[in-house]
């Protein structure tokens, strides 16, 4: 059925040739037709020809033979005799003939004649016996010959007359008949036949053939309007990614985030369910800034203005990111205000802004102190040259003396001043060495002890394997020194003041957390206060030379700027972090001296590895941005985990549900109770329970309280998740493990 | 029944000579009188006596004489593989010096057939005497049978030879 419609298919190209071909084809089967039932109809009447004779020459022997008998009867001679016997042999064999031939089919197959014949041949048997014994002259046996085949006279007379008219014709004809009609109507279907399947076929050909073109039209414009849409799609989709932005549509009327690109998540943090769920990301927008977009929008959706403008997104604790918003407000069809955006990450190049702020205001502060510094010790070196050889030559115990030394000491005093000024201008000269950090800090025991005075309480916790600090000794101490009179000052009703030293490895993305630090190794000196702290103001100015808060005359504003210049003079970094009220922190990051032995550990193999677990944590925090942060982190590392805004909400929570298998909680949290009150609290309820506290400042003054035996351990703020990780991990192997050697 | 064929046989064969020519002769010498077969038209006998004669007739025993074969074959008429013996046609026209192009066949009653002289030369036709090996009555389409061979054993399709093959032959005619 394939081949003939693929031949129909090709064929239908040149339909005429063989519609034309097919009509031939039909005509000359006609043709033959006629012919061969014409050929038939002589056949037939020759066998008519040949049947009729057969039986008319049964009658014409019975009819000599008749014609011998009569001669026998009249003349009765031996030769009569003789022609007699031939005839009656003659006779016998034509009805033989006729029963048994060939040629005589049609003849026998009418009703009666084999019959006639059957009788005859018996009839001319009883006759032979009678010829047998027939002498010459015995006319009785003559008669009685006679008599018996007169019966025959009519019947054999009516066989040769249906024989050569009418019965023999009409069995003929009807057999003729019979086949005509058989075969023309077999031809009228077989053409009737040939004609309707071949006009359906080329109907259904020609049909086929344009419902194919039909399709490959409408195929071939689907294909070409799809192909543009995906150009046109992937063109606008390329170029946004190439922006870099975060595309987004929101719904202005209602103020609903229809859409946010997949990059949100790399972007901004959180993935584009978590930024539709919140409606838009108002909810993550630094608290004092989303009351101007929200401004902004409305403005947009009522005036169908674009709005453009910058602000911050909390996307983790204490780093929010700067993004620069631009929407087009665009009213659609039906009515609906709908603002299509971006969001640029803007906050490198706001945080480089800052910095070079920064860096060029103390650098210009710098130059001028240094110049002022350098030029005003020439002055100092001849004021004081003057005033010593003013003392000699002045009679030691002359009015005029006291005045000379006073001079000196004056000029003495100028002089270091000048010289803290050379140092904030990293001026000064320095010389350094790996410098063993512990060390150092150990030999200022004395000195600090004395310098701090009684009511503040110090305490040293030393990093293990801490690596060696390419730095100038002298000048590392004196920055310290520094550090540790600020925190006095910090504390006059007295407190704890605590030195603690760490290896830090910043990588890529810590780095460029804090600024311009280099990322590589650094040894980290931290010394805390529980004093009274800084606001985010006080803290900005911290550096800045002749900024101080004290009253004065009680200081001259220049220690951290010392500090500053000496650290950065040192290729390293100084971080400060303060919570008003609570205390400050100051971080001195100082590069490690290069071929240092412990250079073999390698950080970053911890670093890069974040074991995961599946137990239950119970999170307790008060800031909701860092709550949510932290829940998140837990959950992708596969912890169960239960967040709870206070320690009382904690406590509540321990009571009614247990099997907790870790509580982390923040130390410092506003109103209520702290971190280390929450751990006593919860030690009542389940004594098993380990704690992992985390602060954002003042590491050891969670532990003010002498609670370090309890094996309470701290996450310091701001932590990589793969510090997260090894901490909690750590924490519930050993209590697994304590708790297997317990039973 | 054998009394019966004895006896027609020598019926048949005394009352031929009635249907004879005027001037004809016997193939044989002796003066029993049973041709069975009168040839005529365009022969010229061997024989120095028949050279003149206008036909020449022949008894079973003077075909008997010429030489004898043997055929089997089907007919229409018969049943089965068929035993036929007697003269081919091309032996016959041998002795009676036969030319010309056609033969007429003629029987004891009217019918007549042509024969071309070349089926004899093409399709080793046969005058057969013996019909299974029994000399055939009148009645049983003898005394002589024109016999063409047939390869078709049996089938619906009529042997276009049938005509030729005349039974109750008596007579050839050559022209």
């Amino acid at each position: 059925m394939n081949a003939v419609a693929g031949w129909l298919k090709a064929s239908a190209k040149n339909r005429t040739t063989w519609v034309l071909a097919t009509g031939l084809t039909l005509v000359t089967l006609v043709l033959a037709f006629v012919l061969w039932q014409n050929k038939e109809r002589e056949i037939n009447v020759e066998l008519l020809r040949t049947n009729a004779w057969v039986a008319w020459q049964v009658e014409k022997e019975y009819l000599r033979f008749l014609l011998a008998v009569d001669h026998f009867e009249h003349h009765g001679g031996d030769g009569e005799l003789r022609d007699l016997m031939l005839r009656f042999e003659i006779l016998y064999s034509r009805p033989t003939v006729a029963l048994y031939g060939p040629e005589s089919s049609l003849i026998r197959s009418v009703q009666g004649v084999p019959e006639t014949f059957a009788r005859l041949l018996s009839v001319l048997d009883e006759i032979e016996a009678k010829l047998n014994t027939l002498a010459p002259g015995d006319t009785e046996a003559a008669k009685q010959i006679r008599h018996a085949l007169k019966p025959f006279e009519s019947a054999l007379t009516e066989v040769s007359m249906s024989a050569s008219r009418g019965e023999v014709a009409r069995q003929l004809n009807e057999r003729l008949d019979k086949l005509q009609v058989t075969s023309t109507w077999l031809l009228i279907s077989l053409v009737g036949t040939a004609s309707a399947l071949l006009t359906f076929l080329s109907f259904e050909a020609a049909r086929s053939r344009r419902l194919a073109e039909w399709e490959g039209e409408q195929r071939r414009k689907v294909d070409e309007a799809n192909r543009a849409l995906q150009q046109s799609e992937a063109r606008y989709r390329h170029l946004v990614e190439s922006t870099g932005a975060v595309p987004y549509t929101l719904d202005l009327s209602l103020g609903m985030l229809d859409y946010i690109g997949p990059q949100a998540e790399k972007i901004l943090s959180y993935t584009s369910e978590e930024c539709r769920s919140c409606r838009d990301w108002n909810g993550y927008v630094v608290a004092e800034e989303a009351a101007k977009l929200s401004a902004a929008r409305g403005r947009a959706a009522q005036d169908l203005v674009d709005a453009e403008l910058e602000y911050r997104i909390a996307v983790a604790a204490n780093n929010p990111i700067w993004v620069r918003d631009t929407m087009k407000t665009v009213c659609e069809a039906g009515g609906r205000v709908t603002g299509y955006g971006l969001l640029f990450d803007i906050t490198g190049s706001k945080r480089q802004e800052q910095a070079l702020a920064t860096a060029q205001k103390m650098e210009a502060v710098g130059q001028l102190t240094g110049g002022v510094a350098h030029d005003f010790n020439n002055l100092l070196t001849i004021i004081l040259g003057n005033a010593d050889a003013l003392a000699e030559r002045l009679p030691s115990k002359g009015q005029l003396q006291p005045l000379a030394q006073l001079i000196k000491l004056a000029a003495k005093r100028g002089a270091e001043l000048t010289n803290r000024l050379l140092a904030f201008s990293r001026r000064q000269t320095l010389d350094p060495n790996a410098t063993d950090v512990i060390r150092l800090i150990c030999g200022m025991d004395e000195l600090l002890r004395r310098a701090l005075g009684e009511h503040v309480e110090m305490a040293f916790v030393p990093g293990d394997g801490l690596w060696k600090a390419l730095v100038d000794a002298a000048q590392l101490e004196s920055a310290v020194l520094n550090l540790c009179l600020n925190a006095r000052d910090a504390m006059p009703e007295g407190g704890r003041l605590t030195i603690s030293t760490m290896n830090i490895h910043f990588d890529q993305e810590m780095g460029a957390r804090y600024d311009d630090l280099v990322p590589g190794r650094y040894v980290m000196v931290a010394v805390s206060d529980t004093g009274t702290g800084m606001d985010e103001k006080t803290s900005a100015h911290a550096f800045e030379p002749f900024f101080t808060t004290k009253e004065v005359g009680r200081g001259s504003g220049l220690g951290l700027s010392m500090v500053y210049g000496f650290v950065k003079q040192s290729k390293g970094h100084v971080k400060i972090y303060s919570e008003l009220g609570h205390g400050t922190t100051v971080r001195l990051y100082l590069p490690h001296a290069p071929g240092d032995a412990d250079d073999l550990e390698k950080p970053d193999d911890s670093g890069s590895f974040a074991p995961k677990g599946s137990e239950k944590v119970l999170l307790v925090e008060d800031d909701d941005m860092v709550r949510n942060h932290a829940q998140d982190q837990l959950r992708s590392l596969g912890y169960h985990v239960v967040s709870v805004p206070s320690g009382s909400e904690a406590l509540e929570v321990l009571k009614r549900e247990d099997a907790f298998d870790l509580l982390f909680t923040d130390v410092v949290m506003r109103g209520g109770m702290s971190g280390p009150q929450l751990a006593d609290e919860a030690k009542r309820l389940c004594p098993d329970l380990p704690v992992l506290f985390t602060s954002g400042y003042a590491e050891d003054t969670a532990f003010r309280d002498g609670s370090l035996d309890c094996g309470l351990q701290l996450l310091p703020k701001p932590y990589r998740k793969q510090d997260l990780a090894a901490k909690v991990r750590s924490i519930l192997d050993d209590w697994q493990k304590r708790n297997l050697g317990r039973k | 029944m054998r009394q019966i064929n004895a006896l027609t046989l020598a019926i048949v064969l005394v009352t031929l000579p009635l249907f004879g020519a005027k001037s004809s002769v016997h193939a044989s010498d002796h003066g029993a009188v049973l041709a069975v077969l009168t040839v005529s038209g365009l022969i010229s006998p061997r024989a120095e006596a028949d050279r003149d004669a206008e036909e020449v007739d022949f008894s079973i025993e003077d075909l008997e004489k010429l030489p004898q074969t043997e055929l089997r074959t089907h007919t229409d008429w018969t049943e089965g593989l068929q035993i036929f013996s007697g003269v081919l046609l091309k032996d016959l026209i041998e002795a009676v010096g036969a030319s010309g192009k056609e033969i007429v066949a003629r029987a004891l009653n009217d019918y007549a057939a042509n024969i071309p002289v070349s089926d004899a030369y093409e399709l080793s036709v046969l005058i057969a005497i013996k019909h299974n090996g029994q000399y055939m009555r009148i009645r049983d389409k003898g005394p002589l049978w024109i016999i063409y061979p047939s390869a078709q054993t049996s089938s619906s399709k009529v042997n276009p030879y049938n005509d030729r093959m005349v039974w109750q032959l008596s007579r050839l005619e050559f022209r």
